[in-house]
């Protein structure tokens, strides 16, 4: 069976171009635009990876959708890699470690993500 | 660069000017008075002379001393200290004619500068009030002596004994007082007129200055746009390239790969412009003295409803030595809070 990813971006092109790249890779992709939609097929789908953009609607959106998905009972084992051009933007040059509470994820990568770096982490962390 | 803090930069300056010429004018009055009783010998003592040249070496002296220890001083005190030295300025000035012949001396000329002196530093009303006590002193001089109610010391030079032809002292006040109150009227006239255009000039650049912040930011953020941009542009094109989803003939590689160095090449220069951009803005950013304390208690009282609404205990405690910091206050104040929010944002509810 196909292992099921969720993109959560709120711009369609790097949506659209993550889903063309992993379902290449032979993933079935699903997709959200927005933090609560993301959290709603979340628990629909159960995907096996969740791929998570950090500002959507608002600055911290993504910090605060993988900390629900992480108390929630039916998404608190799903993996989630976040993907983000954060310290870019707000131009903080210090890493985001992962951490059970703060930031319950397993990985996470810069924007404009290197295809060969986002399979390798995908390929790492999926269930 | 606020406009008060100039004004009260350049007045501090002029008194420091004030300061030196009073030097020099001690020096010459000394000079003077050496030179003059080594050739001509009067008849009255020239002590009552030397002692005003001292006194007005002692208390040069001591505005020096209060200038250098008063670096920061309000605006009203460093007006109230030009008004004052003008004040005692003009009357040293009438004691030493008033020792050496009175309406006779032709230094009496000098209280001409004096009022020149008080058109530049001073606001027109204190002008034309020190112009009125220098008239005020010559006329009280020179008809004093006349009417005897103070003595009279001859400079011994010329016997025309001047002091009692009322004519003489008509014509004398007349044209003196005339030409002490043109002199403060034209000088008033043009350093307002200068004031005036260097308000304007500091306004003008001041606006210039916000103007060009304001650009910066626009520029800031629509470089952040552009970036996100490329990013996506990025994305959508590198799997293509790298033929992950499948192989390209050869002209087909070959363009992609052209398209994507120029990229990369754009997203280079929009970040360098992004750190161009920010360095500027920091850099038009001024540094103010503000009080840690009070912002750290609107900071708190900001939070506090927040951590009360989810069972957080919140105690704010503060020992600060210096409550006073100089830095960029919104930034700070940005800073603490975002921290604060977050705290208590990711905190969990006590049970």
């Amino acid at each position: 069976m196909k292992k099921k990813i969720l993109v959560v971006d709120d711009d369609q092109d790097f949506k659209a171009a993550i889903s063309i790249l992993l379902e290449a890779k032979g993933y079935e992709i699903h997709q959200a635009s927005s933090g609560a939609e993301g959290f709603s097929k979340a628990r629909l789908e159960k995907p096996d990876l969740i791929l998570l953009d950090v500002m959507m609607t608002h600055r911290t959106e993504g910090f605060d959708i993988a900390q629900k998905l992480h108390t929630e009972e039916t998404t608190k084992d799903i993996p989630v890699i976040m993907v983000t051009g954060i310290s870019k933007e707000t131009q903080v040059f210090f890493k985001y470690e992962p951490d059970e509470v703060w930031l319950p994820v397993k990985e996470v990568l810069e924007k404009p993500v290197k295809p060969e770096a986002l399979i390798k982490a995908v390929e790492k962390h999926v269930r | 660069m606020s406009d008060p803090k100039t004004v009260i930069q350049q007045l501090f300056n002029r008194l420091h000017w004030l300061v030196k010429l009073r030097w020099l004018a001690a020096a010459g009055v000394f000079a003077v008075v050496f030179g003059f009783s080594q050739i001509f010998h009067p008849r009255y003592s020239v002590l009552p002379l030397y002692a005003v040249a001292l006194f007005l070496v002692a208390y040069n002296g001591l505005i020096y001393a209060a200038l250098l220890f008063f670096r920061k001083i309000s605006y009203s005190s460093a007006n109230f200290l030009a008004n004052f030295q003008i004040f005692i300025d003009l009357t040293c000035l009438a004691m030493l004619i008033h020792f050496s012949g009175g309406v006779e001396n032709p230094f009496g000329f000098y209280f001409i500068f004096h009022v020149i002196i008080a058109g530049i530093l001073l606001s027109r009303r204190a002008a034309l009030f020190q112009t009125t006590y220098a008239a005020l002193l010559f006329l009280g001089v020179a008809w004093s002596e006349y009417f005897n109610l103070l003595p009279y010391y001859s400079l011994g030079i010329a016997s025309l004994e001047l002091h009692h032809q009322p004519g003489y002292l008509f014509a004398v006040s007349f044209v003196f007082i005339s030409t002490l109150y043109i002199s403060a009227y034209m000088t008033t006239s043009i350093s307002h007129l200068l004031k005036d255009r260097e308000k304007g000039l500091m306004k003008a650049n001041q606006q210039l200055n916000e103007k060009d912040r304001i650009k910066s930011e626009y520029v800031l953020h629509v470089t952040h746009d552009i970036r996100d941009d490329l990013s996506a542009i990025q994305t959508c094109l590198e799997p293509v390239e790298k033929e992950v989803i499948g192989s390209l003939n050869k002209l087909q590689a070959d363009l992609l790969k052209r398209a994507q160095s120029r990229c990369e090449q754009l997203i280079r220069y929009v970040n360098a412009l992004l750190d161009i951009t920010k360095l500027k803005l920091t850099r038009q950013l001024t540094l103010e003295p503000f009080s840690l304390e009070i912002m750290i208690e609107s900071i708190c009282d900001s939070v506090r409803p927040l951590a009360e609404s989810k069972n957080i205990s919140f105690h704010v405690r503060t020992d600060l030595k210096e409550p006073a910091v100089k830095g960029v206050r919104i930034y700070l104040e940005e800073a603490l809070l975002n921290l604060l929010k977050n705290a208590v944002r990711y905190t969990r509810p006590a049970e």
